[in-house]
Parts: structure tokens; C-alpha cells; sequence
């Protein structure tokens, strides 16, 4: 496949970096630290602009899927909510999905993500605390997927964790130019992108964003 | 339609210990004796079991109970005894990973003995997946706390996320030997009080007792 290739979705907006869980199998702890990105809740200005540029795409018809989550977990943001139905009023069509580890979801959360059509996967790190989650998700109709992929269909995140290797198999990101607005506005390539390596653009710029292969896809198990 | 004689051993607890203390699960606050099963009372299930395969009654067997198997002692070599006296038996063993080793891997492939891995902690379950996956172990990981939740009959404060469905056990004529060598009708049985006899008896019948009444498994 050639490369560069245009940008065509914004697929994932990473509201907040932080995460309130430590899982060995995952760089998420590492951020904050020196060589990885910062834990910060992304801004407003940030997040109106990430908007801008998923309904640009939409706009354009290649803007079919977007996940409000990153390497954090998303519910820590304080305006997760406003967030979330602000991003359903800009797409009205496109499908849209969060992940969490469940520990902070309440019914409030599942009856909000009902009415703005998103859909939940739910990782249970901490099953004691997964399981309401998935009560709540399945009682609002929300829940897609029960994720114990971290077990069953391991990966090590382009060998930043001491975990197993995923399969190979090929890279969607690159290969679809989908783009991860991470929580400081900058754009990434990639969704394993805890260093901030991978970035193509920001929020701010009015260019257009294209993708390529950076140095994660030496180590990683998905093939550009 | 009970009592009803009993044609076959699901279960057989070789530990009622556990090295976690899962808030979803009986195990931390078990109302009989954590121990762990004798060569002794483990050859003689294994007896039992052999003669209702060969009667044609049973085919296959759990090496579990309330308990993490891999923290008996003699955990390989009753793996090894299992196999030895049942060798057309399709055995299963669940393990929560914590101490699961490559040799348990080795002798799990060896036998043949199938392998669940509970996902009450990701991170050790993931290790105990690849250790298996490595050495050739047919294994299968599960969260059922999360997918299948269950209050045990209302013995641990969990949702009930399952709809009701006959009782296989007490239809079937199935039991559990628990780890003390005593037979219970039911896996759901953390204080022994639906214990049927003992594995030095001749025979045992079945029949519906209290927890039934707050089980979603209907008699």
C-alpha cells in the first residue's frame, strides 16, 4: 500500500489520558512520566475543534465511526456527558462507541449513552466492578461487547508492555487513514501511540493530515 | 421423580482452599473446612468414576470444586492419577492462573485435560493463557461474574444475570465430592448441608434441598 495516504475519519477523540486503574498489560500507567505523553482531560477548545474536524470528514462521507475514548478511560472527564451529546448533535449518523473499565458507571451514564445511541464495550479488568457496568449497559441496551480480548487475543502494543504479541494482521488505521485526536489536540496515526511519536497534525492546523508509518510499526503486530 | 439414584460424579474438589477472595464467589467465607483431598479419598472417586464410565453412566469429569486446584500439593501428579484411570475420559480442570506454572502446562497437554481460566485478575489470567497456549494446552478463558452472573442461591450478594433452566445435577443424577471425601448433590454447596453420604458409601440418592429453593437451577 502506498503512503502517505489522506486522513479519511476521526476515529477515536481521547477525552481524557488518565485512567483510574494500573494493568500491567497496558502503557496507559506510563503516561505522565518522561519519554511518554501527559495524563490530562481534554480542554473544551480542544474538543470543540476535534468535532469540527470529525464533521468536516462527515461532511465529506468518509466519517462513519468515531470512539470517544483514547489510552485513558474516558468517564474521569468531568463533562464526559455534555461531551457525549454534543459529539451526537455534530453526527447525528455516525456510529458512535466508548469503552470503560465500568468502575466509575452509573446509571446516569448508560440512560445518557442510550439516548445518544452509543454503544459500550465494557473491559473487565476488575470484574467486581465490571459487572454493574454490564448490568447497566445491557438494562439501556448499550452494551456491544464484554471484552476479554486482553486474555484471549493479547497484544503488547507495538512491544511498549511485557505482554504477549498480538497476530498479525492489518493495520486498519493506516490502511482506512484513520486519525486519533489525542487529549492534548495533537493527531496521531495510531492508537497505540503512548509517546506521541505518531503525530500528524493538530486540532489547530487547517491542513489537510495525512498518515504513514512511523517507528511504532516496526514492533507492531498490525502491518501498515 | 425424586429421589433419584446417582449415575455420576461432575465434580471432585481436590481443594476447597483458594488464594483469592473474590467478592462474587463462596470461597472466602466457606462454611466447612478448607482442605485439601487425600491421595486416599482421590483414588477411590477415581475408582467410582472409572466403573460408571465403563457402565456407561459418565464421560466426562471437573477436577474442581469451591477451590483453586493448583494450590494442591499434589496438584501434577493427581492430574496424572486422572488421566492414567481414566483414559477415555474428558477431563476439565479451572484455575484462576495465580499459580500456574509451565509444568502444570506440560502435564495438562501431556494428559489431555482441558483447561478453563477464570478472569477474576487479567493481568494473572493472561500468563496462565499464554503458559497453556505455549505448551498446547486446550483452554478457554472466561469472566463469568461478568457474563454469567450468579449469587450462588443467593449465598454472596451478586446480580442474577441468568434466566432459570433445569437443574442438570439433581436430573441427571450428578455429584460433587468435596474436598473432605463427603458428596453433595450440588456445586453450589459452601456450608455442606446438601451432603448425601460419603464416598465409603455403597450408594446415594438425590433429591431437591433448601438452597434449591433460591437457586435459579430448578429441580
Amino acid at each position: 500500500m502506498d503512503y502517505p495516504r489522506l486522513g479519511r475519519e476521526i476515529h477515536q477523540i481521547e477525552l481524557s489520558s488518565d485512567c483510574n486503574l494500573k494493568c500491567p498489560y497496558c502503557p496507559s500507567h506510563m503516561l505522565g512520566k518522561p519519554g511518554w505523553r501527559g495524563r490530562l482531560h481534554m480542554e473544551e477548545g480542544i474538543f470543540v475543534k476535534s468535532l469540527e474536524k470529525a464533521v468536516a470528514y462527515y461532511r465529506a462521507g468518509t466519517q462513519t465511526e468515531l470512539w470517544l475514548m483514547g489510552l485513558g478511560e474516558s468517564l474521569l472527564h468531568p463533562r464526559f456527558l455534555e461531551y457525549v451529546e454534543r459529539t451526537r448533535s455534530a453526527l447525528p449518523t455516525t456510529a458512535l462507541r466508548i469503552s470503560t473499565n465500568g468502575l466509575l458507571f452509573t446509571e446516569e451514564h448508560a440512560r445518557v449513552l442510550g439516548q445518544n445511541r452509543v454503544r459500550v464495550h465494557i473491559s473487565p479488568h476488575r470484574p467486581e466492578k465490571a459487572e454493574q457496568a454490564a448490568f447497566l449497559a445491557r438494562k439501556y441496551g448499550i452494551l456491544e461487547f464484554v471484552g476479554t480480548n486482553i486474555v484471549s487475543d493479547p497484544f503488547n502494543w507495538a512491544g511498549l508492555v511485557d505482554w504477549k504479541a498480538g497476530k498479525p494482521a492489518p493495520c486498519q488505521w493506516l490502511q482506512k487513514g484513520w486519525l486519533n485526536i489525542l487529549s492534548d489536540g495533537s493527531i496521531s496515526t495510531c492508537c497505540f501511540d503512548a509517546k506521541g511519536v505518531g503525530i500528524v497534525g493538530h486540532v489547530n492546523e487547517v491542513r489537510e493530515v495525512k498518515v504513514k508509518p512511523y517507528e511504532l510499526c516496526a514492533s507492531c503486530n498490525l502491518i501498515p | 421423580m425424586y429421589p433419584r439414584p446417582v449415575t455420576h460424579i461432575r465434580q471432585i474438589e481436590i481443594t476447597s482452599r483458594c488464594n483469592l477472595r473474590c467478592v462474587y464467589c463462596t470461597s472466602p467465607n466457606l462454611g466447612r473446612p478448607k482442605v485439601d483431598m487425600t491421595e486416599e479419598i482421590f483414588q477411590k472417586v477415581l475408582d467410582l468414576a472409572a466403573r460408571w464410565m465403563k457402565g456407561g453412566t459418565q464421560d466426562r469429569i471437573s477436577l474442581c470444586g469451591i477451590g483453586e486446584p493448583t494450590i494442591h500439593p499434589q496438584f501434577i501428579q493427581f492430574l496424572r492419577l486422572a488421566r492414567e484411570k481414566l483414559p477415555e475420559g474428558i477431563l476439565d480442570v479451572t484455575t484462576n492462573g495465580v499459580k500456574f506454572t509451565a509444568e502444570m502446562a506440560r502435564t495438562l497437554a501431556d494428559c489431555n485435560i482441558f483447561l478453563g481460566i477464570s478472569m477474576h485478575r487479567p493481568e494473572i489470567a493472561g500468563r496462565a493463557a499464554f503458559l497453556a497456549e505455549q505448551y498446547g494446552v486446550a483452554f478457554k478463558s472466561h469472566c463469568d461474574p461478568v457474563m454469567t452472573p450468579t449469587n450462588w442461591a443467593g449465598q454472596v450478594e451478586w446480580r442474577m444475570g441468568v434466566e432459570k433452566y433445569p437443574c442438570p445435577w439433581l436430573r441427571q443424577g450428578g455429584i460433587m465430592v468435596m474436598a473432605d471425601g463427603r458428596i453433595t448433590t450440588c456445586c453450589f454447596d459452601s456450608t455442606g448441608e446438601g451432603v448425601v453420604g460419603t464416598i465409603d458409601d455403597a450408594m446415594w440418592l438425590v433429591k431437591p434441598w433448601q438452597l434449591c429453593k433460591t437457586c435459579h437451577q430448578f429441580p
